[in-house]
């Protein structure tokens, strides 16, 4: 064989280290593998809980009779008359004092004039006349809640259900028995004193086992006024128990943050 | 007094110990791969093993272009301070990965086969004594190079084409389980009969993450593979450029 064939064919050969590199390739492969599971799993999620599903009720007005239901009429927005801002009139114009007359001796010759009688009124003065007819205070909507006797409880805007005597709604995003909350919600409410001398909010937490039996009340956020904590916390001790919770609903058990709102 | 009560709840999806129970809602990754169907699997194992090997290539030419080039610049460096041939071929044993380091041998053994018969002194002398031998043939010489030059850029692109491969190919891999896996939801749906978000959800999820293993495996091919082809052209200029300044050197010489 030739000089030059032999150099080129031993150069050829491709330089040992393939196999190393493949070996070292698995073994970044599987230690990846192996991080990603055995990392908590929080961090995996980056630590974003799933949100939670918010659901606003609002009660409206004293509670009325049980002719309610399935109208969209609960808790509509009315008119209500708001009074018109005062207007600032000007100061009326006030003469200076009168001085104290002067001692003057009457005039002996002075001529008596003949009283002038004056004309009679034939009309009212412009400024009373009232020539444009005032329509009364501007109307405006306002958010005062109309009790309709309509409970219009729409979950998701899917189911309304009748009854109740309040008017408000129920917004529920995602969860799987709306009919639950309903009767989770009633129970509550009956045993709730919503009539507080002051304004404020308490969050209260607690935790609806498989039977229905309530587990955990914790305050969760005070309303800083212990009458108002008290009374949340009293209607949920006051309930004690709820209905077993839905079989559609696939968890052991179910976590409630309830918000009650006391406004005046 | 009037009172009006607001009522606002916050159901929260109970974490921790709860969601043991929470099976059709996970979106967890590992979770998702182990429920995931076998064709999905099938599909992820495909895809792992053409990670593994194309970051093997990947690793394995990054070391050796590394050598080569380190290589390379020593040789260039004895190269052209040298004056005799022989000594930069003392020298080639230890530079071996370097490209040019083929060239030159091949040069050397070629000049030295013409060079030997007629001379019988020094053939390896550039710098001509007395007894100057003379070169048969020049443009043997260039073919030479030519050859060794073709044998160097064919070992040096050796591998390449598996990085092309794998980066073209293991997202269409990726995207038969995802279409393999959307197809499953459906059926799941159809059987189910409800296009409720947390019955398709689940299958859509794992389904995806075909996709995006596929991509997982194709960048790092995509980006290695252009920037090895880069380098590769790189190198054969550098080898064009040696050869022309090794036939000079020749034809200076010995003709």
């Amino acid at each position: 064989m030739e000089a030059t064939t032999s150099v080129l064919l031993e150069r050829g050969r491709e330089p040992a280290g393939l196999n190393r590199m493949f070996s070292a390739s698995l073994l970044v492969h599987v230690g990846l593998v192996a991080t990603i599971v055995a990392i908590p799993k929080s961090w995996r999620d980056g630590g974003v809980a799933v949100p939670p599903t918010v659901m606003t009720i609002s009660l409206g007005g004293a509670p009325g009779p049980q002719t309610g239901g399935m109208n969209q009429l609960g808790g509509r927005p009315i008119q209500e008359a708001v009074p018109l801002p005062a207007v600032r009139r000007p100061e009326p114009f006030r003469p200076p004092a009168a001085k104290a007359p002067q001692m003057t001796l009457p005039e002996p010759k002075a001529k008596v004039l003949p009283k002038q009688a004056k004309p009679p009124i034939k009309a009212a003065p412009q400024e009373a006349r009232g020539t444009t007819p005032t329509k009364g205070a501007e109307v405006r909507p306002g958010d005062t809640v109309a009790d309709t006797g309509g409970r219009g409880i729409g979950f998701g805007g899917l189911s309304s259900a009748g009854g109740g005597g309040t008017g408000g709604y129920l917004e529920v995003s995602n969860f799987c028995c709306p009919d639950y909350l309903t009767t989770m919600l009633q129970l509550i409410r009956q045993n709730w004193d919503p009539r507080q001398p002051t304004p404020g909010q308490a969050l209260v937490k607690f935790t609806i086992q498989r039977d229905g039996t309530i587990k955990v009340v914790e305050l969760e956020r005070t309303s800083g006024y212990v009458a108002l904590d008290m009374a949340a916390t009293r209607a949920l001790g006051q309930t004690r128990r709820f209905p077993a919770l839905p079989a559609a609903f696939d968890q052991p058990e179910l976590t409630v943050h309830l918000r009650f709102e006391y406004s005046r | 007094m009037r009172t009006l009560g607001v009522l606002a709840l916050v159901l929260q999806a109970p974490g921790g110990a709860a969601s043991q129970g929470a099976v059709g809602s996970t979106t967890d990754i590992v979770e998702l791969v182990v429920r995931s169907s076998p064709v999905i699997k099938v599909v992820l194992l495909f895809l792992a093993l053409f990670s593994v090997a194309s970051w093997a290539v990947i690793l394995f030419k990054l070391w050796s272009f590394r050598r080569a080039e380190k290589h390379t610049t020593v040789f260039l460096d004895v190269f052209r301070k040298s004056s005799k041939f022989s000594e930069v071929q003392a020298v080639c044993r230890t530079l071996g990965d370097s490209p040019l380091v083929g060239i030159f041998q091949t040069g050397y053994a070629e000049l030295n086969g013409q060079l030997r018969p007629p001379a019988g002194g020094n053939p390896g002398n550039p710098s001509g004594v007395a007894t100057r031998p003379t070169l048969k043939s020049l443009p043997a010489v260039d073919r030479a190079l030519l050859r060794a030059t073709a044998v160097e850029l064919t070992k040096l692109e050796r591998r390449l084409p598996f990085l092309a491969t794998t980066a073209s190919i293991t997202p269409f891999i990726g995207l038969f389980g995802t279409v393999w896996g959307i197809m499953a939801a459906f059926q799941n749906i159809g059987q189910v009969g409800s296009t409720n978000l947390a019955v398709v959800a689940p299958g859509i999820a794992e389904a995806l993450i075909a996709t995006a293993a596929g991509l997982f495996a194709a960048i790092p091919a995509v980006y290695f593979y252009n920037a090895f082809t880069n380098r590769v052209k790189l190198f054969a200029t550098e080898m064009d450029d040696f050869s022309l300044e090794f036939l000079n050197i020749a034809e200076k010489n010995f003709t």
